[in-house]
């Protein structure tokens, strides 16, 4: 299932040229991917397990420019599960068109064993709501 | 998406240190992978800066960034010393690659390669320009 959440884009947003940061598309992404993870209760079963999400690799697709008072349509899915990354597909659309696209892919870190874990078939079952149908 | 593979470069056109401040670290206790976008576009400005140039006045266009990659490498943390190179790659008719290499001399362990494109962009007419000769000839 993809995820959305709608995001008011205010003034503290933009930047000194008009339009929303760079890298503050990055916080709208992780504030997504946490409400997507808190609506599963993975935040709390990660933690559980000692687990904790460390990014490894982004790619940022910036296709338009957001502005002030822009609601700002951010939907997340699962993206690839290799050996020991998980990865997130995640956009924004403003008025239907599509700004900014991003793949965000992870490591889970053993916070105990200070290393990335295997993700095993048990992880992999956890993320299945956020599965692209 | 396809994962872009980003190659170290040669040799690099410019080079400015950053330290961590507590504002850029996360509920991780390091260095936010948002952060490092910021600490890019801070080595950026002062790149063109040392050419009397900025991001809207790029001469005689501006600048729009295209698209980011980051490959996070190490982590950074409080008051760490950041050191962020950068060389200019694959310049075409409108816009050219900027590839940041971002070390951490205080554990002396490469934090992030990355990289973003840049495009020309006349944001009064909001359309894309060439890029300018002056930058070609300078970093061809």
């Amino acid at each position: 299932m993809i995820h959305t959440l709608n995001k008011l884009v205010c003034g503290f947003h933009c930047d000194a040229y008009g339009h929303v940061n760079n890298a503050r598309y990055l916080e709208f992404f992780e504030e997504a991917r946490w409400t997507a993870l808190n609506d599963y209760d993975l935040v709390q079963k990660l933690h559980a397990r000692q687990l904790q999400f460390f990014v490894v690799n982004i790619n940022v697709d910036f296709k338009k420019p957001v502005v002030t008072d822009d609601v700002a349509f951010i939907s997340t899915h699962l993206g690839n599960i290799k050996r020991k990354t998980i990865s997130f597909i995640q956009t924004i659309e403003v008025s239907g068109q599509t700004t900014t696209k991003a793949e965000v892919t992870f490591v889970l870190f053993d916070t105990k064993e200070k290393r990335a874990v295997s993700i095993t078939d048990d992880l992999i079952a956890l993320f299945k709501p956020l599965e692209h149908a | 998406m396809p994962r872009i593979k980003i190659e170290t470069p040669e040799s690099y056109a410019f080079e400015t240190n950053l330290e961590v401040r507590v504002t850029d670290l996360n509920y991780g206790n390091h260095l936010g992978n948002d952060k490092v976008l910021s600490y890019m576009q801070e080595a950026r400005v002062q790149f063109f800066r040392s050419y009397n140039m900025s991001e809207l006045d790029f001469w005689g266009t501006s600048l729009i960034q295209g698209d980011a990659a980051i490959s996070y490498k190490s982590e950074g943390f409080l008051n760490d010393s950041i050191k962020i190179e950068i060389a200019v790659n694959d310049i075409s008719n409108s816009s050219f690659d900027l590839v940041y290499t971002l070390t951490n001399k205080t554990t002396d362990k490469v934090l992030a390669l990355a990289k973003t494109r840049m495009v020309c962009f006349d944001y009064d007419n909001r359309k894309v320009t060439s890029v300018p000769e002056t930058f070609k000839t300078l970093f061809v």
